[in-house]
């Protein structure tokens, strides 16, 4: 199955922006690569909702960016989370597991 | 707090700047996606072609981020008015001082500049305003006289014996007593000269001005009300042209009214003729009357 292009909720295009970010600060580019790879090639983000929710993300303060060199030495904006993003991603992970949680037992109970 | 705050200005100060950096974001993540094509053998112009299209258009993603950072302004602009709300009804004492402390800022600015605009800039709707001077003789050592009078002989002179003026009213107001049916009211009345109304180019709302004949003794009997005196002596009334006024004891006939706006000099209620009588007019060293021209 080739990898889709998904309408994810809102909440966890979010969290997997967060997520993304949580190892190392990366690029837009970046960013979207880190996500097709952990969600193991599943999702696929529009940059068309990525860069938006980068822009949202900053203007909470949950992400900051910093213009440096790329790996192929051409200059390239770079999200970091911030401690509050850090926070924010911890937040997420427990509501999306409470949800997972949830929806798996309510699943299961037919 | 000073995170939002930079980012207010950031986007409001600095749109362009913003704008630009938001450009070079996405050159950069262009080039990034045609360098990842071209590693895995396409061309420049296919693999540029291709990431462009992964992108899904430079101007629409610029759009979407537009919307946001606005979003985000009014969002932020909503919270600062709560959060000012709700600290203003907190303290009530301090609200009040400042908004009375602001509101006769404000007004006695609106006070002040109303009253420069209608003196200093728009003083009267006359006619070739930036022709019209008040003629003032200048007194020298006796400067404690009033330099706006001038003796009836003197303005005589100025317009006759000059070219200056193509023509020179002259006018004398003071407090008179005018007789109502009940009481005796002070009453600011001016004397003018038949072409003072002419030479502003105002004419009367209703009725007539004074004619030229009108300027001596004996037929000069009549006055032009001012709009408020119409409006509170003559009842507002249209037929109040040829009634009567008692002025000093003496009946005059309302023969005109002037427009609402016309007022000068200030705050005068009637204009009656100017009719000197001969010895009055050769006189040179009672500084009577004034002149405009």
């Amino acid at each position: 199955m080739g990898a889709r292009r998904t309408d994810l909720l809102r909440g966890t295009l979010d969290l997997l922006i967060l997520k993304a970010q949580a190892l190392e600060p990366l690029h837009g580019v970046g960013i979207s690569r880190r996500i097709t790879q952990i969600t193991g090639g599943a999702f696929q983000v529009s940059f068309g909702s990525l860069f938006p929710s980068l822009h949202r993300m900053e203007e909470k303060g949950w992400i900051e960016a910093e213009w440096r060199a790329s790996e192929n030495n051409r200059r390239a904006k770079y999200y970091r989370l911030t401690s509050s993003g850090r926070a924010q991603l911890r937040t997420e992970e427990r509501d999306w597991s409470q949800v997972v949680k949830i929806m798996t037992a309510a699943v299961e109970s037919a | 707090m000073p995170g939002r705050i930079a980012s207010f200005f950031r986007n409001l100060l600095l749109k362009r700047t913003v704008d630009q950096a938001l450009e070079d974001e996405l050159q950069s993540a262009v080039e990034l996606l045609t360098h990842e094509k071209m590693k895995q053998g396409l061309s420049h112009a296919e693999a540029r072609r291709r990431a462009l299209i992964e992108l899904g258009g430079v101007e629409q993603v610029k759009e979407k981020v537009r919307a946001i950072r606005l979003g985000r302004f009014l969002e932020t602009l909503a919270q600062d008015v709560r959060f000012g709300s709700r600290t203003m009804a907190k303290s009530p004492g301090f609200t009040t001082v400042a908004v009375l402390t602001l509101a006769l800022g404000i007004g006695a600015n609106t006070a002040i500049f109303s009253m420069v605009n209608a003196l200093l800039l728009h003083p009267y709707n006359f006619r070739d305003l930036d022709r019209i001077v008040l003629v003032w003789q200048d007194q020298g050592s006796e400067a404690a006289f009033d330099d706006r009078n001038i003796a009836p002989a003197d303005a005589a002179d100025f317009f006759l014996r000059t070219n200056i003026f193509s023509s020179l009213a002259t006018y004398r107001c003071r407090t008179d007593s005018l007789d109502s049916n009940t009481e005796v009211l002070p009453t600011d009345a001016c004397e003018v000269s038949a072409n003072f109304f002419g030479l502003l180019g105002i004419s009367p709302a209703l009725g007539r001005s004074f004619a030229e004949s009108e300027q001596q003794l004996g037929r000069d009997a009549v006055a032009v009300a001012s709009y408020s005196f119409w409006e509170r002596q003559l009842g507002g009334d249209p037929s109040a042209i040829g009634k009567a006024v008692r002025l000093n004891g003496r009946t005059y006939t309302v023969i005109g009214i002037m427009p609402r706006e016309f007022n000068f000099p200030v705050s005068i209620q009637l204009w009656i003729p100017l009719a000197l009588p001969p010895e009055q007019q050769a006189d040179r060293s009672q500084r009577s009357i004034q002149a405009i021209g």
